[in-house]
């Protein structure tokens, strides 16, 4: 059960970190530099947090 | 490195007239350099040394500006950053200085002088070496020195070259990063097998992986999002 839980919420914040970064070419295309930067480290943390759970789902699987 | 990024350019762009404070910036990394040199320390001589150098110029920004726009000056830093970098590789290459010179030597055969193995391995090395020299330079003066670039982004970006040029520099650092990381080191990694660095790395990454709790970077990447979130949502409120 756990497995599937962080198998689920491994995939959503890896998508979500998706958007953070397309939001992130968003705000460079309005020159926001300083936005899209704090956006691009935003995806980064998000898909960070994703592959950790991918990882427990692993272990949990094994 | 000190002469050309430092020294030369205060020399003649006159930074040393600006105060009292260049005087005391400009000798000041020869500090670190000695200290790296005498102790023989990667600490010393890849961070100390280049972070003090980078303070005279972070007052009079005027010496970089030069050097990125002078092929010559461009040069001269590159070479003398090849020679810091192989310098510093060599010195600091045996753990607790130079090598310990050995109790008695025995030539070998001229034909087990060199096994071909080994002559291949040294080829694909001097190979990455230079390359890992080659490849920054190139891509450096392709977007800041060569005229074609320069002539192009005035034509299809008017007023913002600037801008550009800088967004340009990010995308090549990351680029050379991500290159390095994965055609030069990558190949490398798998010829480290007899490294006990690389065997210890390896158990512990062996352990974390069946390690069923979360590891520090998961509670440093939530810590980080949502610190960022909330900087995004003040900076739109305020």
């Amino acid at each position: 059960m756990r497995r599937y839980f962080f198998e689920i919420l491994s995939v959503l914040l890896i998508a979500g970190s998706l958007v953070f970064f397309a939001e992130c070419i968003g705000y460079l295309a309005k020159r926001d530099y300083i936005s899209s930067l704090i956006l691009l480290a935003i995806g980064l943390s998000v898909i960070t947090v994703g592959k950790e759970l991918a990882r427990l789902a692993l272990v949990q699987k094994e | 490195m000190w002469l050309a990024l430092v020294i030369l350019p205060a020399a003649f762009g006159g930074s040393f007239a600006r105060g009292p404070i260049y005087w005391v910036l400009a000798p000041l990394p020869i500090a670190p350099l000695l200290v790296g040199l005498l102790r023989r320390s990667p600490r010393w001589l890849l961070l100390g040394f280049p972070a003090v150098l980078l303070l005279p110029a972070a007052v009079d920004t005027r010496a970089i500006e030069e050097n990125a726009q002078s092929p010559f000056a461009f040069a001269l830093l590159a070479v003398g950053l090849l020679a810091f970098l192989f310098g510093a590789a060599y010195l600091t290459g045996f753990e607790g200085g130079a090598p310990a010179s050995p109790e008695r030597m025995r030539r070998l055969p001229a034909a087990e002088r060199v096994a071909p193995r080994w002559r291949r391995r040294q080829r694909v090395y001097f190979t990455l070496a230079t390359l890992s020299g080659v490849f920054p330079l190139v891509l450096v003066y392709e977007v800041y020195l060569s005229p074609t670039t320069r002539a192009f982004l005035h034509e299809l970006y008017p007023g913002r070259v600037g801008a550009l040029l800088q967004a340009i520099g990010v995308g090549v650092l990351l680029l050379w990063g991500a290159l390095y990381w994965i055609a030069f080191l990558g190949p490398l990694w798998g010829h480290r097998t007899g490294d006990r660095a690389l065997t210890r790395r390896l158990d512990q990454i062996r352990q974390e992986s069946q390690n069923a709790a979360p590891r520090l970077a998961f509670y440093v990447a939530v810590l980080i999002a949502l610190g960022f979130m909330g900087t995004l949502l003040w900076m739109r409120l305020h």
